[in-house]
Parts: C-alpha cells; structure tokens; sequence
C-alpha cells in the first residue's frame, strides 16, 4: 500500500488527495494542515464573505465528512516542522511520519511591510480565514480604510469595502494599478470604475510613516500626501513558503522548482500549487503562477504521475476577479505582447482586451463577457498564427471569427 | 428527498442523495464525482461543472445569459449540457440522471 503524505490543506493539496482516491483506492493518503479549519475556498475572503455575514461552513472546499467517507486523515492544527528524505519521513506534532510520496502544497504568506509608526500588529494582511474574521472584527468600528497594493487582492477588497459604505483609499506605489498583470488601458479602466465608486487613488508614491490618533493612525506618504485611516491593509504579493525543500537541498527560485509532472529534484518529492515554480512546456520556461486554476491543474498532473497515469499538459493559466458588478476572467500570458485589440463596448463595461504578439493572441482579459473568455480560452490553446483584421472586425461575433480563422 | 445518479467522467455511475446542497455542484462535489473539479465554486466563470442532461427536460430549464456564453464554447456541448452549479436543487429533482461532462 502506498504511502502519500500531503503537505498544506488548501486548494492544491485538497484536490491532489481526492484525484488520488480516486486513483489509487487503497493509498494510504494524510494531509497535514498548520491552520485550525478545515480547507475553505480563499477567493471568497476578499469578495463575497467580506461583504456579507458568512461562516466558514459556506466556503468549504468540502465537507468534514467526505474526508473520513474517503478515508482521507486530515490533520489540522499541524505544522510539518522538517523532512528527513533519506528516511523518507515528515515531522509534525512531535512525531515521525512514513511516505512512499510527498507532496508540498504549502502556497505562499502575504509579503509584509513595515511602517514606522505603525504597531506590526495594526497592519492587515488577507490570506487566510482567520486573517478575514480579524479585518471583519475590526472594520466593525471602522470607518476609513487605507489598502496599501493596487494588485487584484487590494482591489477587491476595496470594492467589497466600498460595498459596505467604508472610506477607502488606495495607495499603488508603480506608476498604475495592476501594472503587474494588466495592460494600461486594463488599468486605467479598472481605476476609473473604482474612482466612479468612491475610492480615492493615490498612485506611484508610498507610505514614509505614520502617527497614532485615537482612532487609527495619521499617514504620510513620500510625496507629502497626509491620509487618516482606522485600519491598514497591506496587499503587496505573497511569499512562496519554501522552506521544508530548501532545507533539504531542493532546488528553489522564486517557489520550488519542479519539472512538468510536478517532480522536484527528489524523485519522490512533488510540489503543486502557489509554493511551486513550474516548468511549463507550452512556454520553455519555469513559471510560478497564483491561481486556483493552476493549482488544481498541478495537483491533477502530480497525482497522474504518482498513479502511473498517462501526462495530460496543463490547459492555459486563467484567473478570474469579482469587482462590484465587473466580473474580469483573464487567460493565457501577456508577457512580451505587441499589441492591443479591444472588442465590446467598455462604455457598456462588457469588452475584452486581446493581446497580441507575431500575430497571435497570447492573452486576453474579459470583462463581463464569459463567451469571449472562452473563445480566447480556444484560441490561444491552439496558439496559431492569424489575420488579426478579422478580430478588429466588430461585425464579426467571436464564433464567426473562429470559424474565419479555422479553429 | 429522492436520488440523483451521476455518471462520471469515466462512465461509472453513482447514486447520491442530497441533504442541504443548494446546487448540483455541490452535489456532486460533496460526493466527489470524478469529472467535476467547479474550479471557481460555482460562480459561473469556470464551465469546469460541466454536465449534460437528457432526462426530465421539462423540468430542468435550458441554459441562458452568462451560463449560455460559457457553454457554447465548451469543447463537447450538446443541445442540453448545463454548469452544475447553476441547477438548483430541489425535490422534482428526484431520479435525475446528470452525465458529467469535461470543460
Ligand atoms: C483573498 C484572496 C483572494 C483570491 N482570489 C482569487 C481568485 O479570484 N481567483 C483565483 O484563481 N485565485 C485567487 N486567489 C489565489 C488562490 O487562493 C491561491 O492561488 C490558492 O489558494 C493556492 O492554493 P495552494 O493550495 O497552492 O496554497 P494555499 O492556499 O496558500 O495553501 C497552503 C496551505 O499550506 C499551509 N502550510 C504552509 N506551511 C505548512 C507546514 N509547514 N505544515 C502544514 N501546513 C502548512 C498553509 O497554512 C495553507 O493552509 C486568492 C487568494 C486570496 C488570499
Ligand atoms: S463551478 Fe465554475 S462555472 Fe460552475
């Protein structure tokens, strides 16, 4: 009997342990957990559970229940504290365990920030179900909020706040918000719609330091901006959590590096989800992507390989963001595009920005339009080289593009 | 409240009783039905809840507005493939037979 240690209980970790039930039914499979719940969906922590009364039960991955029903032991509240790969065992709650295979699914921790001024502990992160309940307490006698990162998470956190009637400032230090993973236009868009809600923008400048007020803190930013806020989130990226391979000489840049079925170094060692840098074949290179998508496509593609399944590439990265009334789906990667063509209405706020380069769409960022997300889906999967006058052609629907295109 | 059968990805059926599941997305993946990975939580924007059903058609509507665009470029739909997480559930559901279907 196999077996399969899992480490981190979240999305990559959770759907790799129940792919391999189904895979291999008399696997011995243990999931070690450091955080008290049982595995939750954290998209939600930023959007609708932020916006509304919501208890852990309603964001889930499963239910408590259907662990024991696939004789899955999950272990909460137990930190893995090393591995002995020579012995192959784990450490956790003061004692040994055995594995023929090890998966790290330990994704990543908010990247901190100190500010002079600001007690470390009046500084809030989102990433996981107890740092939501945290913000929840708080924003209760809470009126002004600063969201320090004009990344995806401070955003939709600022639209949620915003939801519920809050101040809300911004405070992006690039030059636009986004600029990581959107276009300009994308950006501009995104920071109008939320300007037409309320929120105020201070962008390409930072924090310097801040006073305690009675209520909160008084802030200055390097460009001699004073802001007053109750409460202080901080949503600069996160950390890949490393540390475990790092220990025991596994390769790691930017996340674990792991080869196309998800294998690191160690033969018998895996690492799938936010923690792993990727070798992607369909680009040539290692890429570690934060998404839900891509970490249930790892923890497919990881268990296919411990179960002696045939390898199936992972399908093109695509993420998703829920903003007031905007839902954008973005697909595929826009690193080094040449071009921009827009199709839809943005006045309407149902458009999609397709990125192009040496004629091909490479990517796509869909704003309230499901239909084109999955056309884009298509379309670069298939990654052909096209005319793109038939994409400018608004006449045409998205079908009939593809159809011109014979795809 | 009655039986629903899922055929999963692989052809195996399984019958599966709901108890408090709001959709048939939750249904499946509360009995981990193979084929039904609902990468976004049943939010509409994923389509990876794919399922078709040819039984009880008078009851279970067809698929409309974002639910529709979706689906009409998913790979293998057919005339009444539905996102599993946009099927309430409910006691006329009883003896449903869902085929689950890939994204
Ligand atoms: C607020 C928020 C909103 C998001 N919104 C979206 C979205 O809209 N769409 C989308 O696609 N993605 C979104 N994401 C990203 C998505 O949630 C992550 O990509 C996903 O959670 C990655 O899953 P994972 O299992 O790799 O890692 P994680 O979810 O980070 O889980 C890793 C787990 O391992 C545990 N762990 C770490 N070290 C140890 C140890 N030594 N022993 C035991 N346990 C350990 C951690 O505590 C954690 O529970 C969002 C993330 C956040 C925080
Ligand atoms: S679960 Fe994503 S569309 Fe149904």
């Amino acid at each position: 009997m196999k077996k399969i240690i899992i480490i981190g209980g979240s999305h990559a970790g959770v759907h790799a342990a129940f792919t391999l039930r189904n895979q291999i039914p008399d696997a011995k499979i243990d999931i070690f957990s450091d955080e008290s719940h049982y595995p939750y969906h954290r998209p939600p922590l930023s959007k609708k559970s932020l916006q509304e009364e919501s208890c852990l039960d309603d964001i889930l991955l499963k239910p408590k229940a259907l662990y024991i029903k696939n004789n899955i032991t999950f272990h909460t509240d137990s930190p893995v504290t090393n591995i002995d790969s020579h012995n192959s065992v784990i450490h956790a709650q003061n004692k040994n365990f055995e594995y023929d295979k090890l998966i790290i699914a330990t994704g990543g921790t908010p990247r901190t920030l100190e500010i002079d001024g600001v007690a470390s502990q009046d500084i809030l992160y989102i990433r996981n179900f107890d740092d939501a309940q945290k913000l929840k307490n708080k924003l209760l006698n809470a009126h002004s909020v600063l969201i320090i990162g004009g990344g995806y998470i401070g955003l939709e956190t600022a639209a949620s706040l915003r939801v519920k009637g809050k101040d809300v400032t911004v405070i992006e230090a690039a030059n636009r918000i986004l600029n990581r993973v959107l276009c300009p236009i994308m950006s501009d868009y995104y920071q109008s719609y939320h300007e037409s809600k309320g929120v105020n923008f201070i962008i390409n400048d930072q924090i310097v330091n801040a006073k305690k007020q009675t209520s909160g803190y008084q802030l200055k930013t390097k460009k001699g901006e004073m802001i007053s806020a109750n409460i202080i989130i901080v949503g600069i990226g996160i950390v890949p959590t490393i540390k475990l391979a790092e220990e025991i000489g596994i390769n790691c840049s930017n996340g674990i590096e792991v080869n196309q079925y998800c294998q690191t170094n160690i033969d018998n060692i895996y690492a799938i989800g936010d923690c792993s840098n990727y070798y992607h074949e369909r680009y040539g290179q290692a890429l570690r992507i934060e998404s839900v998508q891509n970490a249930t496509e790892q923890a497919r593609v990881c268990s296919s390989h411990i179960s002696g399944n045939p390898f199936k590439e992972p399908v093109v990265p695509w993420f998703w963001s829920d903003q007031y009334d905007l839902n954008l789906k973005m697909v595929g990667l826009n690193i080094g595009y040449e071009e921009i063509i827009i199709r839809g209405d943005i006045n309407n706020h149902k458009f999609t920005c397709f990125y192009i380069a040496e004629n091909k769409v490479v990517a796509a960022d869909a704003v309230n339009s499901p239909g084109e997300f999955m056309a884009a889906k298509i379309i670069i999967t298939k990654n052909k080289k096209v005319d793109l006058n038939i994409l400018r052609d608004q006449s045409l629907s998205i079908s009939e593009v593809m159809k011109l295109w014979e795809l | 409240m009655g039986i629903i059968t899922f055929i999963d990805i692989n052809g195996q059926s399984k019958e599966t009783i709901p108890t408090n599941e709001v959709n048939l997305m939750q249904l499946a993946v509360n009995n981990n039905i193979l084929g039904i990975d609902a990468e976004c939580g049943g939010c509409c924007s994923c389509a990876t809840c794919h399922v078709v059903i040819n039984n009880k058609l008078d009851i279970i509507p067809k698929a409309q507005g974002d639910e529709l665009e979706l689906l009409n470029f998913v790979p293998n739909k057919e005339d009444n493939s539905r996102l599993s997480c946009q099927v309430l559930i409910d006691e006329t559901l009883n003896d449903l037979i869902v085929e689950v279907k890939s994204a």
